[in-house]
């Protein structure tokens, strides 16, 4: 047994110091603090750029297949289809050139995609490998909307009985309620001074963590937020992130993750950083970002990211980051560090 | 012992590029004041709230190095000076340069008079440019005012008598934000001669402005008196920059000009 470890250590350091000196002697950055931290991989995905381009990588979903779904806005392939391990599976999607919001329903035991276009003012609904089943203008019934173009819907979340919570983070900042068909029930948030007001409303999400209690959390990003809501449009608190320009929450297990792009301190200098809530609402981990504490602003403490724009957490814990407005670069994978 | 060498060279290989290592930019440290502008001394605070990192600086202009003063506690700076700050840690690359200059005290203003700013950036009031508050870089903090006409037109009035050699103007630049340091700055003087004004003086500088989209910072506009003066009351005429240059997406039309603090020495 000696010999054997002996042996094993001697060729080990043999091979490493001739061939690999430095990559072997150093493990992946580890970001993030507590019990959430992660290892970064930037090169997880292995798409061809030449095949399988991107613009602005907006947001990831995994479907009950296990694969993760990216959405960009390059409409040469809207939707990529990759496996855990970064390998490209599928592509598809001409006809989305605002491709912005991406949720995933499971209907009845069948997956679906909901599809937020904010250049053609619509929210489309998809099987998983994109037929067109129902596409939502803008809301008329509100009677808040003067034409179309005032309609820019950033994200969508989709209740258990099939109801549609859109989200119009880019237009009036109204959550608009349609029943399973499509059907207008009602609006709330908007813009304006109150806190149940929303300014720049990028997010929205089921939060049934509190299975009694199911209601939504929607992103108020230039507010750096959350506000809660319940499933009829009544708001009932706020998360205050200070610094964080949250965008949309994604919830798994017990906690949320929130893809931040940018620190409020440095806007518009790829000041971007993952954020992460436990059940109580309270940050234990930035990943790549500051060191929770109970005062001031958060912010970017390690390039790792430019200007992240969601967070997918796929069955295993890993999480995926994609960006905006970052040099076309693919998703990156962060892998949990027990 | 061959083909041991032979799998641990290929798991070597397959490990190098499945877990290919990225080395990170630490970002750059956070400065914490409460005005770059003071009376006797200025506490400046340096944090990145990033475990295992560590902040050096220098207060003689140069950039820190690792051999330059580790930051521990807050420090006091007494005279007008530049304060760098750069932090370091193991397995990132350093950061960029935290950068700011205090400023010492001047003569007292006792009272400004200038044309109204946008009233999107009015400061915090008709005080703003000599209340001893700036150096913030975000043009929405209540510290700075904003001007888009042709000219700013700032009479400053003493007291008493009171000799001047400098006048410094503290703007900002923030490109993307199509804020421009100014074109030019004239500056008018009432000369107190045995207590009688007597003359005007007129000093002209033009102001050298680089290429920089990124362009994000707050700079002091020495302007030197031919001689020194004995004045009770100075007008000064700043001209915001006429015509964004080519490069830019604003192209040809005017600059906005962002002000804090107006001094004299």
């Amino acid at each position: 047994m000696q010999r054997r470890a002996f042996l094993r250590n001697t060729t080990l350091g043999v091979a490493s110091a001739l061939y690999v000196p430095q990559r072997l002697g150093e493990a992946n950055t580890v970001l993030g603090q507590n019990q959430k931290r992660y290892r970064i991989n930037t090169r997880w995905s292995q798409a061809d750029v030449s095949r399988y381009p991107v613009n602005d990588c907006h947001e990831m979903v995994m479907d009950r297949q296990g694969r993760i779904l990216l959405l960009t806005n390059d409409v040469r392939n809207n939707v990529l289809v990759y496996d855990k391990n970064g390998k490209i599976l599928d592509a598809w999607g001409t006809e989305y050139p605002g491709a912005h919001g991406l949720t995933l329903f499971d209907e009845n035991g069948t997956d679906v995609l909901f599809i937020c276009d904010n250049a053609r003012h619509q929210v489309i609904k998809t099987s998983i490998d994109g037929k067109v089943l129902m596409t939502l203008d803008y809301p008329k019934e509100t009677e808040r909307y003067p034409n179309s173009e005032a309609f820019v819907p950033t994200e969508t979340a989709i209740a258990p009985n099939g109801d549609i919570y859109v989200a119009d983070g880019y237009g009036l900042d109204y959550i608009i309620q349609y029943d399973a068909q499509g059907r207008y029930i009602r609006h709330f948030g908007g813009k304006g001074e109150g806190a149940e007001h929303l300014k720049n409303a990028h997010g929205i999400c089921m939060d049934i963590r509190d299975k009694n209690n199911p209601s939504l959390l929607v992103t108020s990003r230039e507010q750096n937020a959350f506000k809660r809501f319940d499933m009829e449009g009544k708001y009932l608190e706020t998360i205050a992130l200070p610094g964080a320009w949250v965008c949309r929450p994604v919830i798994s297990g017990d906690y949320l993750y929130a893809a931040v792009l940018q620190s409020n301190n440095r806007q518009g200098q790829q000041s971007g950083f993952v954020t992460i809530l436990d059940k109580a609402n309270k940050v234990v981990s930035n990943l790549a970002g500051s060191a929770p504490s109970a005062t001031g602003e958060m912010y970017q403490t390690i390039k790792a990211f430019q200007y992240p724009h969601d967070v997918c957490v796929d069955d295993e814990d890993n999480l995926y980051v994609c960006q905006w407005n970052s040099g076309k670069t693919y998703p990156y994978k962060l892998e949990p560090v027990i | 012992m061959s083909r041991f060498l032979l799998i641990f060279v290929l798991f070597s290989l397959v490990f190098s590029s499945v877990f290919a290592q990225d080395t990170f930019q630490l970002a750059t440290p956070y400065l914490e004041y409460s005005s770059v502008f003071f009376e006797k001394k200025c506490t400046v605070a340096m944090t990145l709230a990033e475990p295992g990192t560590q902040i050096h600086y220098t207060t003689n202009g140069k950039i820190p190095t690792l051999k330059d003063p580790l930051y521990v506690a807050p420090i006091s700076i007494k005279k007008t000076k530049t304060l760098k700050a750069k932090a370091f840690g193991s397995g990132f690359y350093p950061s960029e340069v935290a950068e700011a200059t205090f400023f010492k005290a001047g003569i007292k203003i006792d009272s400004i008079n200038h044309d109204s700013p946008n009233p999107k950036y009015a400061g915090s009031g008709p005080n703003t440019l000599i209340d001893g508050q700036g150096g913030e870089v975000r043009f929405s903090d209540n510290c700075w005012m904003g001007f888009n006409e042709k000219v700013l037109t700032c009479t400053l009035t003493m007291s008493k008598p009171h000799r001047i050699k400098r006048v410094m103007i503290h703007a900002l630049s923030n490109q993307n934000a199509w804020i421009f340091l100014p074109q030019e700055v004239e500056i008018h003087l009432r000369e107190s001669a045995s207590n009688r004004f007597t003359s005007v003086d007129t000093v002209i500088k033009e102001l050298g402005i680089g290429i920089n989209a990124e362009a994000l910072n707050t700079t002091a506009i020495w302007v030197d008196l031919p001689r020194s003066m004995k004045i009770t009351q100075i007008i000064l005429k700043i001209y915001p920059r006429a015509e964004i240059p080519d490069w830019h997406p604003g192209a040809g039309t005017g600059a906005w000009l962002f002000l804090d603090e107006i001094k004299l020495y």
